[in-house]
This record gives C-alpha cells, sequence and structure tokens, in this order.
C-alpha cells in the first residue's frame, strides 16, 4: 500500500477510534447530557462526524487547513463529552498524544504529495520520532493530570501557578524563536 | 539555503494556544492538557532546529553524447549537522527524459557519511543542454521547518544529432585540385577509363593500350579520369522550424546535415557549413577529421532566431562559397528569404541541390472551412516554389522526416544528372 494512503487511513482510523470513545463517554453522566437530557450523548458524536468529514477532506484535497478544525473538533468532543469525575477524566492526557499522533500521521500523509524515491530509513525515522513525540507529550501531559487530583481547581494559587506557567510559556517561546532567528 | 515553515507549525501553536485558552475562559483545565502536546511539539521543533550546513557535487559520466543515449548523474551531498529528510530533485531539462525512477529522491543524511542520489537521463534531441543545478529540500526531525536552496552545478551536455550512413550522396558537378573520392571530368591519373588517344611525346609507357596499338598498328595510349575531391557546402535554413509533438523540421534538418557532413568528409571532401537565419553562421570548407567535430559543433548550437532584417546571401563570407562547389541545402521552403537567397546562388551558377524537409507532417490542418482553405493555399504556394527551382534547373526534392534521408538524395542526383545533360 501507498505510503501515503497508509498514513492517511491510520489517521482516520485514530480520529474515528477517538470520536468514539468521546461519544461512549458521553453516554456516562456527562455535564452536556445532563442538561440535554437523555439524547446528550449526540453532541460529542456530531462534532466528531464534522471533525471526520473535515480529515476526510483535508487529506482527499489535500490541504492541511482543514486538520487544524478536525483536530479542534475532536478536542472539543471530547472536552463536551468528559464526565465530571470518573476513569474517563484521567485519560486526558492519553486523549491529548492521540489527538497529536492523529494530526501528526495527517501531516505526514500531506508531506507525501512532495515525496519522491525515499529510502525506507527516512520513513522508519518518521515513525520513531512520531512516536517519540506523542510519548514524550502524553507523559509531560500527565505531571498537570496528576496534579489535578490533587489540588483545587479553583483558587487564587492556581491562578498564580497559571500565570506563572503561561508567563513561563511565552518566554520559552519567545527564547526559541529568537535562537530560531540567529540560528538559520 | 532559505528556511520556510511549514503549515503545520501554524496548526500546532493555535491548537495549543486554543486548549490553554479555553481552560482559561472556559475553566476547563483538561482543555490544557489536550493542547499541552502540540505545544510540547512546537517547542521541541523550534529547540531542535538547526540549519543544514551542505555541500554537494555532481559527476556526469560524461559530458559529449549522441543523441538516445543515456547519461549517468551522481550527486553527492555531504553535510555537517543530521539531516533526517534531504529531498534531491532534478529539474529534467526538455530535450532529456527520467528513465525510470522519481526524479526527487529521499535521503538520510548523517553527519560526516555523505549521501549520493543517481539518476539516468537519455537524450532526446541535439543541441547544447546546460543542466539545471538539482534542488535540495531538507526537512527537519519533526516536519516544521524546510530548508529549501540549489546545489551549484555548471555542467553543460553537448548532445550530437546521430548521423544517419549513406551510402551514396550528391556528386558535384565540378572538382577540385586535391585527390578524393569524387570521379572528375578532365583526364589524368586515375583508374577510371575515358578513352584512348595517340601516343605523344613524354606520355608515360606503362599506359599505352598495346592491344589497340598493335591492330592499328600505332601506338596508342589510354586515359584516365582522375579522381578528385570536391567542395561542399552544406546550407542549413534557419529562417523557420515547425514543430509538433516535441519534434520539428529543425531537428532533422540538423541530423541530416551532420549525416551529410560525415559522408562527404569520409570521401575526402571539404566541407563548409552555412546556418542562414535570424543569426548568419558559417564554416568555412575544410576536410579531415576534425572539421566534422567543427561542423557538429556549430550545427548542434542551430537555433531559430526571429528576425525581420531582410538579408540576403551576399552577406555570407566569399571564402564560404569557393567557386565551383556544390550547395546542399537543407529548408522547409517556408520563410522567402532563404527561397531568394537560394535562387540567387543558382544564378551565380553554383551547383545547387535543394532537400526540402517537410513541414506538413508537423503542420496539422485546422477544422474550420477557413482553415482547410487556408492549408490549401499553403501548399499550392510550396508547390510554385518548388516549380521556380525546377525551371532554373535546382534538383529540389521533398524529405519526410523520419524516413531515409538516401531515397531523396539518390532522386536529387538523378535529377541533377538528367538537368546537367538537358542543360548541356
Amino acid at each position: 500500500m501507498a505510503p501515503r494512503l497508509t498514513t492517511a487511513l491510520l489517521a482516520i482510523f485514530g480520529a474515528v477510534a477517538f470520536g468514539l470513545l468521546s461519544t461512549v463517554a458521553a453516554t456516562d453522566h456527562t455535564s452536556v447530557a445532563a442538561a440535554a437530557g437523555r439524547s446528550g450523548w449526540m453532541i460529542p458524536g456530531l462534532l466528531s462526524l464534522v471533525a471526520l468529514a473535515c480529515l476526510v477532506l483535508a487529506l482527499t484535497l489535500p490541504t492541511p487547513q482543514p486538520i487544524v478544525l478536525a483536530v479542534a473538533l475532536l478536542g472539543a468532543a471530547w472536552l463536551v463529552g468528559l464526565p465530571s469525575a470518573g476513569a474517563w477524566r484521567s485519560l486526558t492526557a492519553l486523549a491529548g498524544g492521540w489527538l497529536l499522533a492523529v494530526a501528526e500521521l495527517s501531516f505526514w500523509s500531506l508531506d507525501f504529495r512532495i515525496a519522491g524515491a525515499d529510502q525506507r530509513m527516512v520513513h522508519v525515522r518518521r515513525a520513531a520520532t512520531i512516536a517519540t513525540l506523542v510519548a514524550a507529550s502524553v507523559a509531560l501531559s500527565l505531571v498537570p493530570e496528576l496534579d489535578l487530583a490533587a489540588t483545587p481547581t479553583t483558587g487564587l494559587v492556581l491562578t498564580a501557578l497559571g500565570l506563572l506557567g503561561a508567563v513561563a510559556l511565552v518566554a520559552v517561546a519567545a527564547a526559541l524563536a529568537w535562537r530560531l532567528r540567529s540560528a538559520v | 539555503m532559505t528556511l520556510t515553515t511549514t503549515p503545520k507549525l501554524g496548526a500546532y501553536a493555535a491548537l495549543g494556544a486554543a486548549g490553554l485558552l479555553v481552560a482559561l475562559v472556559c475553566g476547563y483545565p483538561e482543555a490544557a492538557v489536550l493542547g499541552l502536546p502540540f505545544i510540547v511539539a512546537v517547542l521541541a521543533a523550534l529547540a531542535l532546529v538547526e540549519r543544514p550546513q551542505m555541500h554537494g557535487w555532481i559527476e556526469v559520466d560524461r559530458e559529449r553524447l549522441l543523441e538516445g543515449e543515456a547519461v549517468h548523474l551522481t550527486v553527492t551531498v555531504d553535510s555537517t549537522t543530521d539531516v533526517p529528510w534531504l529531498q534531491i530533485a532534478w529539474p529534467v531539462p526538455q530535450s532529456l527524459v527520467a528513465m525510470g525512477g522519481s526524479d526527487v529522491l529521499g535521503v538520510r543524511l548523517v553527519t560526516g557519511i555523505p549521501a549520493t542520489a543517481e539518476t539516468i537521463l537519455t537524450t532526446t534531441r541535439w543541441g547544447v543542454v546546460p543542466l539545471p543545478s538539482p534542488l535540495l529540500r531538507a526537512h527537519d526531525a519533526l516536519g516544521f521547518f524546510r530548508f529549501e536552496g540549489t546545489l551549484d552545478c555548471r555542467k553543460t551536455l553537448r548532445i550530437y544529432p546521430r548521423p544517419e550512413t549513406l551510402r551514396r550522396a550528391l556528386s558535384a558537378a565540378e572538382t577540385q585540385m586535391f585527390s578524393g573520392n569524387e570521379l572528375s571530368k578532365g583526364r589524368g591519373d586515375g583508374i577510371e577509363f575515358a578513352d584512348v588517344r595517340p601516343y605523344e611525346g613524354g606520355d608515360r609507357p606503362r599506359r599505352i593500350n598495346w592491344r589497340l596499338s598493335t591492330r592499328l598498328g600505332r601506338l596508342h595510349i589510354n586515359e584516365m579520369h582522375p579522381e578528385r575531391n570536391a567542395d561542399v557546402v552544406i546550407f542549413l535554413d534557419l529562417h523557420s522550424d515547425v514543430r509538433s509533438g516535441g519534434q520539428g523540421t529543425l531537428d532533422y534538418a540538423v541530423r541530416a546535415a551532420a549525416s551529410l557532413a560525415e559522408h562527404y568528409l569520409a570521401r575526402r571532401d571539404r566541407v563548409g557549413v552555412i546556418g542562414f537565419g535570424g543569426v548568419l553562421r558559417w564554416l568555412r570548407p575544410s576536410m579531415g577529421s576534425r572539421q566534422i567535430y567543427r561542423i557538429v559543433d556549430a550545427l548542434i548550437d542551430s537555433e531559430v532566431v526571429l528576425s525581420h532584417v531582410w538579408r540576403g546571401i551576399e552577406i555570407v563570407p566569399p571564402h564560404t562559397l569557393p567557386p565551383k562547389s556544390l550547395i546542399v541545402a537543407l529548408t522547409t521552403l517556408i520563410d522567402e528569404r532563404a527561397v531568394d537567397a537560394l535562387l540567387n546562388l543558382r544564378a551565380r551558377h553554383f551547383d545547387l541541390a535543394v532537400v526540402e524537409v517537410m513541414a506538413e507532417p508537423f503542420a496539422q490542418p485546422g477544422l474550420h472551412d477557413a482553415a482547410r482553405l487556408a492549408g490549401r493555399l499553403w501548399h499550392l504556394d510550396r508547390a510554385g516554389t518548388r516549380l521556380r527551382y525546377r525551371r532554373l534547373g535546382v534538383p529540389i526534392v521533398q524529405w519526410r522526416p523520419g524516413e531515409p534521408l538516401q531515397g531523396p538524395l539518390a532522386e536529387a542526383q538523378q535529377l541533377g544528372r538528367r538537368n546537367r545533360w538537358l542543360h548541356a
């Protein structure tokens, strides 16, 4: 099978699985389900369907813009269907990694538009890099996830921590951008 | 190398920022957790990106080749940094075709270990082809950045026309002084019997025809035709080139010119070339193996240069057209300037033969009535031009590109002999 098709199918399969998971999670006692009544699970289901359509469109055309929308809609489906407590809630870090994997596979598929006769090692290396990136990001995401269980979700301390984190993030991004500018 | 960012960078930054924003505005910390992997990816990409310091070189197995032959190109690239995905692309010039495979090759470049990419290109048309610089595109490990540039390459391929083997070509009406393969009309030393005449003082005894002398009771000697060489000028009409489907009349005319030059030079004739077009090009007649290289080198530079200047044959340097030379013209009979120049040469009593490279196979007839009428008028006009030549005793033959040149040349030879006999 052509590498472009393989990666595209994997991305779509990942998105379908993510959407199903969001929908299944929403059938539980979620805040949205509680507000919308018995058919509350349909909202993440519909969001996932639209996301899937965007992803298929992006991979078929092929164009990168709908991928952003698809990933954002899948993320929204997860958030909307997220139960207020329980096992699903602790899976958010994994869900983030999953979304990243879907996005990576989608962009990899698009990269095959400009690919020619590539050495096999190029693709193996790319797959390994994606796996490492997803694993690292999940590991990093688990830190606040673990922290969430211990700390309250409101309060001055949390706001201060969030502000500090945001400033640190902006500072790191600015430093890296400056390095990029001077290096290249 | 030029740095470009891929849409992925903006997309990930947007997704990460959206996650943080939703977390902040809606009070959903899980949104930040969902967006965090994208931020991590962007930060990792920014931290790991490095400008690749690459240098490379190109090797060509040969720079001079014949039409239809293949050339093997090897690009070797070395880098001081690791490049996870380096793409090497060859823009294939018009007169070359890539033989199988892809013209874009992706390799992984490890520091200190050069990577090579190879391709085989086949030549389809003669000419001087500067090889385009290979394009290099280096991707970072995460696919957020691209570095694009070209590899400096100043190699030129000289593709020579593949000559057709000719058994016989046109014979010149007049020969020159040097020995060659052409039978002279005059009498002298040679091997071809011409006539017998009574012996005169100073004649060589070995030429005495003893049988006739015994019968007549008086010494007679055999006279022979000497073998001499001829001056041949190949007149190439560069005013027009009718093209269709990647081929044109000029392609075939140049191949025919190369075939004729090779044939005549092998017969020890002196051969010159006149490229009569928007830019006048000429090569004075000469003989020997070096002349064939001069001629084909001049021929592969041939091109149609648009010019509205009305030039006559008088601008051709006199030594380029030696007296008593045979002029073999390869023309499409489309441009009036070339037609007039050839008629002018005939008026100067040059031994002229015209090989018309037929433009009809490359000129598709139109579908509308007006186009069909225009086509008929065009054919009539060309027939009228041919008639003008025939009335002046010029052998003119049509050569359909793709068919052997030998046939039209034999026909021209017969027509030339008949015209000379009629003229005598």
